[in-house]
């Protein structure tokens, strides 16, 4: 009944989008489903989707659901393949339950990609990644122990545990704590869900429970504020360390305060960038180069034929000193 | 004799087209038990939830005490000295006997603005209330759900009483009872009405009717039919009065 | 009918759900020490405590809409659009004094728009609330506009987490709204009334009672205790996230029901309720400290909740309990 509710007001909120689209006529269309609207990541993608658009020539349709919801964000990639958008990229919240969604675009000759969260198995067109999960995985290991040294007890905590991004980078986070620091202690990764409340409770918790904890990540966007008030909460700020996966704006006074040392991250507006531009070349029909130099992004993005994945480039470490450069 | 407590004139009750009463004229006395008979449909209930203010007249007049009424609420009924108790009784079962004696009407001091509960009081009052009906109640705090059918009419009396009220109306008191507990409420019914209360009570039972009631009114296919002293007329009288059996009935009948 | 004894005459008055479930807090926490060192500090049990101030004001006041044989699912969102309240004040001025009084104003008006909804408009209280927490929602992403209220000035936190006479001032105001609801509960007409709707709305009516203006009292005092645990909720995170309050309602739900509070109405328990949260709280915690990933809190909850209700079934066919009934 819930899940309803949402469908509904996503539903509504999608036609009026597809409308405003259908009255510049003609022009193709690309949409991109976030994972949940609102938030200041997704808003940036989209801000670079809009930019894109407007520099190719095409429509640019936003929707997503209100809440990290996977069944609700499949039923708004349904509809917009019902509604015969040509290109859909999706910020996938469930990896395993997306294929059906796949087949039933293919069947339509809709081209169906994912960005910003993949789903390797689906049978999508492409993955635009805003930089590799194993680039980000290991960017924030080797920072964390350039700050706390090796010899170290490391806590994370996460968002959803379905999210198939945030797993990947914390597989990775393991891989190379295993590989390069085999005296780094990595703690097994919690899950808050979507609330701040519970970030601050499990970090609070882990701080209770491993008094020699030195730092701890914040795997998910929504954890960084909860971990960040923990630390000052406790009193840790110096003695515990937060790093995390979020944007400068959310970051930044704690960035400031000293809870938090440094965060990892890519520019969302480059990818809002790069994944319009993905869709129209999908819809052209040209295929990408190894090496894609495009006029509206800073850096080239590489092309991974055999994984099928564009990347956006290595990923940005934001600290108190770069922090106020970014407006996301 | 002294002038009625009650006189309902020319009481109507329509529901869109079906007319549930019709011409209905009735007094009710103080210190006296006025029974109202007739089959199921016949009028009694509806007569009696336009005299509780549950439903307003679709027309007619109600005088109490020799000056009209117009109830659009129970409370405005209450307010008048009516107190109804229904069938289903309208007691809270999560309850205890004393909050249910006292709801709506609480006893209550102000601390602060802020109105507190005499629960003392209330407790005493209706204490005194149950010992005046000679009502056996082992635990006054238990809560009202526990009691047995009887008990429960007897907090519904209590109720009454407690409100001042001038005429009880009681529907169907006994309908649940076994043959103890019958006896008792009947033996309530008529110590109400030694308290000078005006008293009305429904009831299928005729001998039960015989045994409390002074008056006794028939009510048929929406209209009163007949009124009669108990002391003047018989069981099979009445029941000829209730099936349609009765010439007078016949006639009146035939009339309309 | 259920003839169990009403408890709570007494200010502290215990039946036996209430004892078992104080007996199941001590359990959980002998359990817990034992398993874990780091357990029985006295930082952890200010840590647990803290944790349970928004639950503890949102569940008394859920106490007494499931007592009314109301609900409110959309009441951790309420106390969401209230936090943003207080934030805005505090961003704008940084004046803790007028944050303080904006938490519960806007909680009652909050409370003044759902009583209209279900009361004046006569929508079940389920499927009104359902659908305020859409509309709630919504006005959540659209106050803030995309950008999360975090790093709030600190002027709220330290005006909140100083003490009085050594008690910390959320316990100060965690007692009087205890005192003050369990004496309009159990020592004023308003208490027996809402009792009396709870038990069969119609015949609180014939008894005069003026259903209206009760059941809409009671929804403004929920809004009002949300929004006292708005105003803790901002000191403590000072931060206003997009998904906050997301799982409070069913949080607060859940621990009124394990109180004793009957889902139908008409029998409450105000000490049961904080025992309730205690409980959910104290597992929350102490599950994360043994080392239980928090993925697994959630279904010890609901485990919990589905044993409580089964045992109540199954006893109430046993029978002592089907005499009880007979009788009455």
């Amino acid at each position: 009944m819930l899940s309803h509710l949402r469908k509904v007001l996503a539903a509504s909120a999608l036609s009026l989008a597809v409308a405003t689209a259908a009255h510049a006529a003609d022009k193709h269309k690309v949409a991109f489903v976030p994972q949940l609207i609102g938030i200041p990541y997704f808003n940036a993608m989209e801000a670079g989707g809009n930019r894109a658009a407007k520099d190719l020539g095409v429509d640019f349709i936003y929707s997503g659901p209100v809440d990290t919801n996977p069944v609700d964000q499949l039923q708004i990639v349904q509809n917009l393949i019902d509604q015969g958008v040509e290109a859909i990229s999706v910020s996938v919240l469930d990896a395993s339950s997306i294929a059906p969604v796949v087949e039933s675009a293919k069947a339509k000759g809709i081209k169906l990609f994912t960005s910003d969260s993949d789903a390797p198995d689906s049978g999508r067109a492409v993955y635009v990644a805003q930089a590799t999960d194993e680039g980000l995985g290991t960017t924030i290991i080797d920072e964390l122990v350039k700050r706390v040294g090796e010899d170290a007890t490391i806590g994370i905590v996460s968002g959803e545990a379905t999210a198939s991004n945030l797993n990947a980078w914390i597989g990775f986070m393991q891989k190379e704590a295993t590989a390069k620091y085999p005296k780094l202690k990595l703690l097994a990764p919690q899950f808050a869900g979507g609330t701040a409340e519970r970030a601050a409770q499990i970090s609070g918790d882990l701080m209770a429970a491993n008094p020699d904890i030195k730092a701890i990540i914040a795997v998910a966007s929504s954890t960084c504020p909860g971990v960040a008030q923990a630390i000052e909460t406790a009193g840790k700020i110096g003695s515990v360390i937060g790093a995390g996966y979020c944007s400068p704006n959310t970051a930044r006074s704690y960035l400031k305060s000293g809870a938090f040392s440094f965060t990892v991250l890519w520019d969302p507006e480059q990818l809002g960038y790069l994944t319009v531009w993905a869709g129209k070349q999908l819809i052209d029909g040209k295929s990408l180069e190894a090496e894609n130099k495009i006029s509206g992004l800073e850096k080239p993005a590489t092309y991974d034929a055999a994984k099928g994945i564009l990347l956006l480039g290595p990923p940005a470490v934001f600290t108190k000193d770069n922090v106020d450069k970014f407006n996301f | 004799m002294t002038a009625p407590f009650l006189v309902a004139r020319n009481i109507a009750k329509r529901f869109g087209a079906l007319t549930a009463l019709a011409n209905v004229d009735l007094e009710v006395r103080s210190g006296e038990v006025l029974a109202l008979l007739g089959d199921n449909g016949a009028g009694k209930s509806t007569f009696i939830k336009i005299l509780a203010g549950a439903h307003p007249p679709s027309e007619g007049e109600i005088i109490i005490e020799g000056s009209p009424v117009a109830f659009s609420s129970p409370k405005d009924a209450a307010a008048s000295g009516i107190a109804t108790i229904f069938q289903e009784l309208a007691l809270s079962e999560n309850l205890s006997i004393a909050e249910n004696v006292f709801l709506g009407r609480e006893l209550k001091r102000s601390i602060l603005g802020i109105p507190f509960l005499k629960r003392r009081e209330m407790r005493q009052r209706v204490d005194g209330l149950l010992q005046e009906l000679d009502a056996h109640i082992s635990d006054p705090e238990a809560p009202v759900g526990s009691l047995s059918g009887g008990q429960r009419q007897a907090v519904a009396i209590c109720r009454a009483l407690n409100l001042n009220a001038k005429l009880v109306i009681m529907d169907e008191p006994t309908a649940a009872l076994a043959v103890a507990e019958t006896r008792k409420v009947l033996a309530l019914t008529r110590r109400l009405a030694a308290r000078g209360c005006a008293v009305v009570l429904i009831s299928h039972n005729i001998s039960e009717v015989f045994e409390v009631a002074d008056r006794i009114v028939v009510f048929r296919r929406g209209r009163k039919v007949a009124e009669r002293l108990a002391a003047e007329t018989n069981h099979e009288e009445v029941v000829s009065l209730i099936t349609g059996a009765h010439p007078d009935v016949r006639a009146l009948e035939k009339t309309n | 009918m259920n003839t169990v004894r009403r408890s709570g005459n007494g200010i502290f008055s215990m039946n036996g759900r209430e004892w078992s479930l104080l007996v199941a807090c001590l359990l959980a926490i002998t359990i817990f020490s034992v398993a874990s060192p780091h357990y029985a500090t006295s930082g952890n049990a200010v840590t647990v405590l803290r944790n349970s101030v928004e639950l503890l004001l949102i569940g008394l006041g859920m106490t007494l809409l499931l007592a009314m044989g109301g609900i409110d699912v959309s009441i951790g969102i309420v106390m969401g659009l209230a936090a943003i309240a207080i934030g805005r004040i505090l961003g704008a001025d940084g004046s803790p004094f007028l944050a303080i009084v904006a938490g519960p104003m806007a909680g009652a008006v909050l409370g003044c728009v759902t009583a209209a909804v279900v009361v004046l408009g006569r929508v079940p209280a389920i499927v009104g609330t359902l659908g305020l927490l859409g509309v709630y929602r919504t006005a959540v992403f659209v106050l803030l506009g995309g950008q999360w209220l975090s790093g709030l000035p600190s002027s709220l936190t330290d005006l909140l987490s100083t003490t009085v006479l050594g008690i910390p001032v959320a316990a100060f105001a965690i007692a009087v709204a205890y005192l003050a609801v369990w004496l309009a509960l159990r020592r004023t007409p308003y208490g027996l009334h809402l009792l009396a709707i709870g038990n069969s709305e119609e015949k609180a009516r014939l008894s005069g009672i003026p259903v209206v203006k009760i059941r809409f009292a009671t929804f403004v005092i929920s809004g009002v205790l949300t929004g006292i645990a708005a105003t803790f909720y901002v000191a403590t995170y000072r931060n206003v996230e997009m998904t906050i309050g997301s799982t409070l309602a069913l949080d607060a739900i859940a621990a009124v029901i394990l109180g004793g509070t009957s889902i139908l109405g008409g029998r409450c328990s105000l000490i049961g309720t904080v025992l309730g949260v205690l409980l959910l709280r104290i597992l929350q915690n102490g599950l994360l400290l043994i080392g239980i990933p928090s993925l697994w809190q959630p279904v010890v909850t609901g485990v919990l909740i589905l044993g409580v209700l089964g045992f109540e079934a199954v006893s109430n066919r046993l029978p002592l309990a089907r005499f009880q009934r007979a009788r009455a």
